[in-house]
């Protein structure tokens, strides 16, 4: 049996090793009184002990520590933590903002159109100070010209209210240079309805082609400057907002997560210069008025949720004409918004409508015989507790307008300062107090039916209010110029709040070492990192729908990864506590093993040195 | 009825390994106290008249049909052919799945039991052995998917359930209190750490006792009946059937009124404490715990002292001058 | 009196088919008294208001709850039913549920729902969300109505309202029952903010908390459902609110003065003389409401605010507070309300002016030979209890009794058990008990058809449906063994030795064609199961492995260690030591010794 023979040869191996092995015992036994010592031990139990000793060791590496590293390992996918906190730390993209402006001069030679460009270009460099953001002008052919004005008008017809951001999303503002009747100075007139800014110049005013500056230029760099002055300020406003925050969190991160070293003096420079740049460009009070705006608008979200309730005291009004209205009044203005946010829209009527207990109610002023509401009440004016103005489900905020009648005998009902009778709620959306209309035959039909006219200032009020909560600008009087405004400064701040949503998961990642990363979070951070890189590119570019789709999709990616629920699933379990479960059983399990593993190893040791020994006796 | 029966074959093929003798003498190794034994009868009789066994009799559990297919297994391989003992080993793997730890020593039992003159290798012997086993345990599984209708999902339910011990019913072993009380974080863990303390005895044992693979699948049973995930009073008694084999040691075994003792006490007030905190609700679970906690200690140390008699019996084989003197380990 | 109980039958199923007719109005509210004996009085609100299905996708809500609206479209849910109900009907003194059980709830919260969903899976997310959307509207913890709560009914509910025939498919019925809910004010509040009048006006202003949860029991429902006008008109989303309890009167009228209960002197006790002991000091108490003085205000703690202005201004659905009484009992009325008694002798309404307050006094019954309101009796009896004692095992038994004498009933019986309650269905047993010999009584003949899910541990819990029929005039006892699970020391509630509860059983009686079938409840169950002891995680942990360590280490010793002979190893270290120690104090006795020799040879010298 090979088995037998195999045993018989590490027999005649180790026996001379064996008894080596033993004399320690032997001199042991020595020394004691008994001169009997026990025979040597045979070779074949030893062999049998290594085995055992082996086979339970076999079991404890081969199956136990798979075990042990299956069922209580925490899984932790792989992050990019080092882009991600580049991008939090804004190094990875600075956003830019060429815009392109065409102009358009049907009347002029091209030479000329060419000489005036050039000279407007020039003029604009030199009063633009805020690199980020800078015009730059193109000529347009006429054809395209005719052929998107006439779709201008066309969409004008068609719907009201235009916003041709899809198939010019190029051009930023379209100039039309248009000769109007010489020696008067230019003018230029912004269509309210579709971005073009119409200049009517005098023929003479046409720059001959040595001059290097003419009067008609410098105008149209000023009109440019003028309509894009507050875009510059609410980006640079943006920027430099992020960049301070985004330095902010990277010095905390260096502290929270120890690593000192590396990360904070770039941030740090890099926000300074990007704020030092930005401070010239702004001036307090429009700092203050920007902070003001930007606090009283909503966080941005692809989708918003507006409802429109109606409150009355009393049992009256108990319908109102609500389809037509938001039909005729709101469906517009949505529909032109439409490529920033959806919205979706519900309505509600509630009657039994009482104020809170905290406000004081109105009273009476006898010299505009009027119900009155002090500017303090108006915060404590949404009764929470009793209205059910739950924020709808799903994933969109809710905006809330409210329209509040006043009982009769309470009617008018005014705010008691500026006589006024709506506000803005920052945030969380509007209040409109509509009084019945004075004229007996109306109040008779309001008295239980409020119909769509009725509705129609609560309605334009509405829209103002839903606008400025959205963080629209106000200045450029042309709504689409203001809405391709709008994008551009939400894809830039969507840039930033993505890149520190990621910086704070880095940081998160780093500082808690404990807890479990899902692969889900790695690669929705993949996704926000790609769509990032997109966003900026089509941004320098100057494609800037694009951005913002990408921008969107990069901060929705950014907060599912940091907001994954299993992240936070696994129970902290203290590690003394860890020691009480495990030690009992293996402690004394594991000693022996130890022990007699140990002594194998030494006594193979040992023949192993006395086979050396012998060797280099020899 | 049907149990009678059952426990009936199990004593007959009980009966057959005592007859086989393998238990004092093989091939590869003789006790020298071989001619100290009960007659078949006597064993078969304690095993159908222990107390256990009645118990389990009147209490009809599905563990009787395991204990009768790992007795003919045994029986089988002590008569040394290998393919009835397989399949039959196979049926109680497939019946209850701890079993299937029994593999080695039933090998090597078949291996020393043939009686053949030219002898197989223990090579062939393997081979023949782990392919008569696979095959059966396909072809029962097979046939089970077949039975549920193309499912597997009796797997999950049954060996499932022998694995990750959902059922924590009280019973007289040590897991059910214990995974009642571990936090869920290391359920996973000490659930694969206990299923390898009793996998972990195999190798060692039926290394360390090469040449009586018999007494290795006693002491494995006796190990089984006390940390297995469900035991209960039924592998006790399989323990027990096949103690008597070994009768010419238990002169040398050391602390023999001490686990009587201790088994007694555990069997008799287990019950009464169950009673107490079930029924009676006068006392809580506590009780019952601790009767586990005796009755498994007194199991492990009938295992280990056997253990040591049956090593010294072997040694004693080895140095014949030592019969009968004082011993240490050193 | 049968004339009078077919009149009654009759009247009450006007307000039946009132509250259940095509909606005409977009808003109705009714609230129906009815005194039950000995003195109670079943007090059932019904508010109903409903939108256009168009409206409805639009999100134009006018008197539909936005809240609720939102939640039902965000789910997909068709059709919904919620129950917060407390207490217990006393069907033997108090006869037949109101509205036939169909807007009552077990002990604790109810609920169960139409899904819109392609797939099973999809259905259980929808459902999720319901159930947690529910729970934020109504301050109730239905969100704990997880996978091992819910239960798809096979035979036990029918879609209520009109659905059309490509949405049927795609329905899938869940039920979910929470019977350890303490159902309470905070369930209230949001139920009332549900209603266009809010409490403010009409009958809701009559509902009081305090009232409300005193009551011996009451049960608040919500029914969300499509009803779509057989006149082919469009289609609408009726929802319907209902609060139904029964007060003690003397409770309710004591609360006023005097919360804590003291004995009343003796002139007050009515006392039954017909007693044969009857006399000045030996008193009988009678208690009955029939000719006892109670109004609105003193029951309710207030009077009613007017009516809600949203109803019909004329019809029959105008008339807003309607009472079972007989019309020979004068009722004195607040000024302005018209009173309108219906054919039948027990069933008068009120016209409520919008903004006036209403009140009415039932003075004290005037003469004896006033009848008082018969009661319609119920097909059926049910009563649910456990049996066996012992925490390792139990028995389920169900007492179900047909008092007609001439009609058997047949009725859909189901169970929802939780997964630790592990049910042997072989023990099932109907058995017949007070049977004349020839009816049938075995359970084949019994037991129609079983619907039987058996429950996975920790994953869900048992369903059992049993269509079964009870013989005229005979009780059948349904019952059934179940061993208690023991469950992991997380698994328990902070109370563990308080018990689970088990979800009430609802009984389905089938009736005619034509009719809406009729619902019983039982009784919810108190299960106490063993528990261990929570205090010793790391005992037991360091027990047991100190166990098994001790058995590893011997026999790991054993096999590793090697046999010699005692004499053949040297002495062990020990004995060594003491030898040694010996030895030395040997030798520092000796020198000792030594020098005392010494100087006894100087003193020689």
């Amino acid at each position: 049996m090979p088995a037998e023979e195999k045993g018989a040869l590490e027999s005649s191996a180790t026996l001379n090793d064996s008894d080596g092995a033993f004399d320690p015992i032997d001199g042991v036994v020595t020394n004691v009184e008994t001169p009997k010592k026990p025979p040597p031990e045979p070779a074949e139990s030893v062999r049998i002990r290594t085995l055992v000793v082996f086979s339970f060791w076999a079991v404890v590496i081969f199956l136990g520590l798979p075990i042990w590293w299956k069922t209580t390992a925490i899984y932790r996918a792989k992050l990019p933590l080092k882009d991600m906190m580049e991008w939090a730390d804004g190094k990875a993209c600075r956003p830019v903002f060429p815009l392109q402006i065409s102009i358009e001069a049907p009347f002029l030679q091209e030479l000329d159109a060419q000489h005036l460009l050039r000279t407007t270009q020039h003029a604009l460099d030199d009063h633009n100070d805020f690199s980020a953001h800078h015009l730059r002008l193109q000529l347009s052919q006429p054809s395209q010209l005719v052929n998107a004005t006439a779709h201008v008008e066309g969409k004008f017809a068609g719907m009201g209210v235009v916003g041709p951001l899809e198939d010019q999303e190029h051009v930023a503002l379209l100039v039309r240079l248009l000769p109007g009747e010489s020696g008067s100075p230019p003018s230029a007139i912004l269509q309210s309805y579709s971005p073009t800014l119409e200049v009517f110049y005098p023929p003479n005013q046409i720059p001959s082609a040595s001059s290097t500056s003419s009067p008609l230029a410098s105008f149209i760099a000023s009109k440019l400057q003028e309509i894009f002055a507050e875009e510059q300020a609410m980006i640079a406003y943006i920027l430099s907002t992020g960049a301070s925050s985004a330095s902010a969190q990277t010095s905390g991160s260096s502290g929270l997560a120890g690593h000192a070293s590396q990360n904070p003096q770039p941030a740090q420079t890099s926000a300074r210069e990007s704020r030092s740049s930005l401070i010239k460009a702004l001036p307090a009070d429009l700092q203050a008025n920007l902070a003001r705006r930007t606090t009283r608008s909503l966080k941005y979200s692809p989708t918003y949720h507006l409802t429109f309730s109606l409150f009355t005291p009393g049992a009256a009004p108990s319908s109102w004409d609500i389809e037509n209205a938001i039909e005729q009044y709101l469906s517009p203005l949505l529909e032109s918004l439409s490529p920033i946010s959806n919205f979706t829209i519900d309505t509600q009527v509630q009657l039994y409508a009482s104020f809170s207990p905290s406000v004081r109610g109105p009273e009476f002023d006898p010299d505009i015989n009027a119900w009155t509401l002090p500017t303090e009440d108006l915060s404590g004016f949404i009764n929470a507790a009793e209205w059910p103005l739950s924020p709808s489900i799903g994933g969109a905020p809710t905006v809330n307008f409210i329209l509040y009648v006043p009982s009769a005998d309470r009617s008018p009902l005014v705010v008691k300062e500026n006589r006024g009778n709506s506000w803005l709620i920052p945030q969380w959306g509007g209040v409109m107090i509509l009084n019945p209309p004075a004229s007996d035959s109306l109040a008779a039909q309001t008295a239980s039916h409020l119909s769509d006219e009725v509705l129609r200032p609560a309605f334009l009020t509405f829209s103002h209010q839903l606008l400025s909560l959205l963080g629209t600008p106000q200045s450029p009087p042309s709504l689409p110029l203001r809405l391709l405004t709008l994008s551009r400064v939400r894809s830039a701040s969507l840039l930033l709040s993505a890149s520190s949503t990621l910086g704070s998961l880095a940081r998160l990642t780093l500082a808690l070492p404990s807890i479990s990363i899902p692969r889900a979070v790695a690669v929705s951070v993949d996704r926000t990192l790609s769509h990032l890189h997109d966003a900026c590119a089509s941004l320098r570019e100057g494609q800037f729908q694009r951005a913002l789709e990408n921008a969107r999709i990069a901060e929705a990616e950014a907060e599912r990864g940091f907001f994954e629920k299993s992240m936070v699933g696994q129970v902290y379990f203290p590690d003394e506590h860890k020691v009480a479960v495990y030690l009992p059983l293996l402690g004394p399990v594991g000693v022996p093993l130890v022990i007699w593993a140990a002594k194998e190893i030494k006594r193979v040791w040992r023949i192993w040195n006395v086979g050396r020994a012998g060797g280099a006796g020899r | 009825m049907l149990y009678i029966i059952v426990d009936l074959l199990s004593a007959s093929s009980l009966m057959q390994i005592a007859d086989t003798g393998a238990s004092v003498s093989s091939r590869v190794f003789a006790s020298q106290r071989k001619d100290v034994r009960w007659t078949s009868a006597a064993i078969g009789a304690a095993f159908l008249f222990n107390p256990f066994t009645i118990a389990t009799c009147i209490a009809r559990p599905t563990s009787v049909f395991t204990n009768c297919a790992i007795l003919t297994a045994v029986a089988k391989a002590a008569t040394s052919d290998i393919v009835p003992a397989m399949l039959a080993l196979a049926l109680s793997s497939y019946l209850s799945l701890y079993p299937i730890l029994l593999i080695p020593p039933l090998i090597l039992l078949c291996h020393d039991q043939q009686t053949a003159t030219k002898p197989k290798t223990i090579v062939q012997v393997t081979t023949t052995a782990l392919t008569t086993l696979v095959s059966a345990l396909t072809a029962l599984i097979g046939v089970s998917y077949v039975l549920t209708g193309g499912s597997w999902e009796f797997l999950s339910s049954t060996y499932g359930v022998q694995l990750l011990l959902p059922d924590l019913t009280p019973n007289v072993g040590l897991w059910w209190y214990f995974f009642i009380e571990m936090f869920d974080s290391f359920r996973e863990f000490f659930l694969g750490v206990f299923w390898l303390h009793l996998a972990a005895y195999v190798g060692g044992l039926s290394i360390r006792l090469r040449n009586q693979p018999l007494f290795v699948i006693t002491c494995l049973l006796g190990i089984f009946a006390i940390f297995k995930p469900y035991p209960s009073i039924s592998d006790t008694s399989l323990f027990l059937a096949l103690l008597p084999l070994y009768r010419h040691v238990f002169p040398l075994m050391r602390y023999t009124f001490f686990t009587t003792s201790v088994i007694l006490y555990a069997t008799l007030l287990g019950p009464a404490f169950y009673y107490l905190w079930i029924y009676a609700g006068s006392g809580n679970a506590n009780f019952f715990y601790a009767i586990t906690l005796v009755w498994s200690l007194g199991l492990s140390v009938v295992v280990a002292d056997l253990l040591f008699a049956v090593l010294r019996d072997e040694w004693e084989v080895e140095r014949p001058d030592m019969k009968g003197k004082e011993v240490r380990q050193i | 009196m049968t004339i009078l109980a077919l009149s009654f039958l009759l009247s009450s199923l006007v307000v039946f088919f009132a509250s259940f007719a095509s909606a005409s109005a977009d808003y109705h509210e009714r609230l129906l008294l009815r005194p039950l004996p000995p003195s109670s009085l079943l007090a059932s609100f019904n508010f109903r208001s409903n939108a256009s299905s168009s409206s409805f996708e639009q999100q134009n809500f006018r008197y539909f709850p936005r809240s609720l609206g939102q939640i039902l479209q965000h789910a997909n849910t068709r059709e919904l039913h919620l129950r917060f109900s407390l207490g217990r009907w006393d069907a033997e003194s108090w006869g037949e549920r109101p509205w036939g059980g169909t807007r009552e709830g077990g002990t604790g919260v109810e609920l169960w729902a139409w899904v819109e969903a392609v797939s099973d899976e999809e259905a259980d997310a929808r459902w999720l969300t319901l159930t947690n959307a529910l729970s934020g509207l109504f301050c109730a913890s239905l969100n704990f109505i997880d996978s091992t709560r819910t239960i798809r009914p096979v035979m036990s509910f029918q879609p209520s309202g009109h659905h059309s025939n490509s949405t049927i498919p795609n329905l899938h019925l869940l039920h979910g029952a929470l019977p350890r809910e303490p159902v309470c004010t905070e369930n209230l509040t949001p139920f009332l903010k549900l209603l266009p009048c809010k409490g403010k006006a009409g009958i809701s202003s009559l509902l009081d908390g305090h009232k409300l949860f005193d009551a011996s029991w009451q049960s608040m429902s919500i029914d969300v459902r499509p009803v779509c006008p057989e006149d082919g008109s469009e289609c609408i989303l009726e929802i319907d609110q209902t609060v139904d309890m029964v007060l003690d009167i003397e409770r309710s009228k004591r609360h006023r003065d005097n919360p804590i209960p003291r004995p009343r002197p003796a002139e007050e006790l009515i006392c039954d003389p017909t007693k044969p002991y009857a006399s000045d000091e030996i008193c009988y108490p009678l208690d009955s409401a029939f000719d006892q003085p109670w109004s609105l205000s003193e029951v309710f703690g207030r009077p009613m605010k007017g009516s809600c202005p949203l109803t019909e201004s004329d019809g029959e659905d105008s008339e807003a507070v309607c009472i079972n009484i007989s019309d020979q009992r004068g009722i004195y009325s607040s000024p302005g309300a018209v009173e309108h008694k219906y054919p039948g002798g027990f069933f008068r309404c009120y016209k409520i002016l919008d903004d006036a307050e209403f009140d009415f006094v039932i003075p004290k019954g005037q003469s004896e030979n006033i009848p008082s309101t018969p009661l319609d009796h119920p097909l059926l009896y049910a009563e649910r209890s456990f049996t066996g004692h012992g925490q390792e095992r139990g028995g389920v038994q169900t007492l179900l009794t047909n008092p007609s004498h001439d009609s058997p009933v047949e009725f859909v019986y189901l169970e929802s058990l939780p997964w630790f309650m592990k049910t042997y269905l072989h023990t099932l047993r109907a058995k017949l008990n007070n049977a004349d010999k020839n009816s049938p009584s075995d359970k084949e003949s019994l037991i129609k058809e079983i619907y039987y899910r058996p429950a996975l541990d920790r994953h869900r819990g048992t369903q059992l449906e049993i269509r079964m029929l009870v013989p005229a005039a005979s009780t059948v006892t349904l019952s059934y063994d179940f061993e208690k699970a023991v469950l992991r020391y997380t698994e328990y509630p902070p109370d563990a030795n308080r018990g689970f509860d088990v979800a009430p059983a609802i009984i389905k009686i089938t009736t005619p064609a034509g009719k809406p079938p009729l619902y019983i409840r039982t009784t919810s169950l108190l299960l106490p199961l063993p528990t261990p002891d929570f205090s010793m995680p790391y005992n037991v942990i360091i027990l047991t492995s100190t166990v098994m360590a001790l058995a590893f280490g011997s026999i790991f010793n054993l096999l590793v260690r090697r046999f010699v002979a005692a004499d053949e190893v040297g002495t062990s270290w020990h004995l060594k030591a003491s030898k040694r120690i010996a030895g030395k104090i040997r030798g520092l006795t000796r020198r000792v010794r030594r020098k005392g020799k010494v100087e006894t040879e100087a003193k020689v010298k």
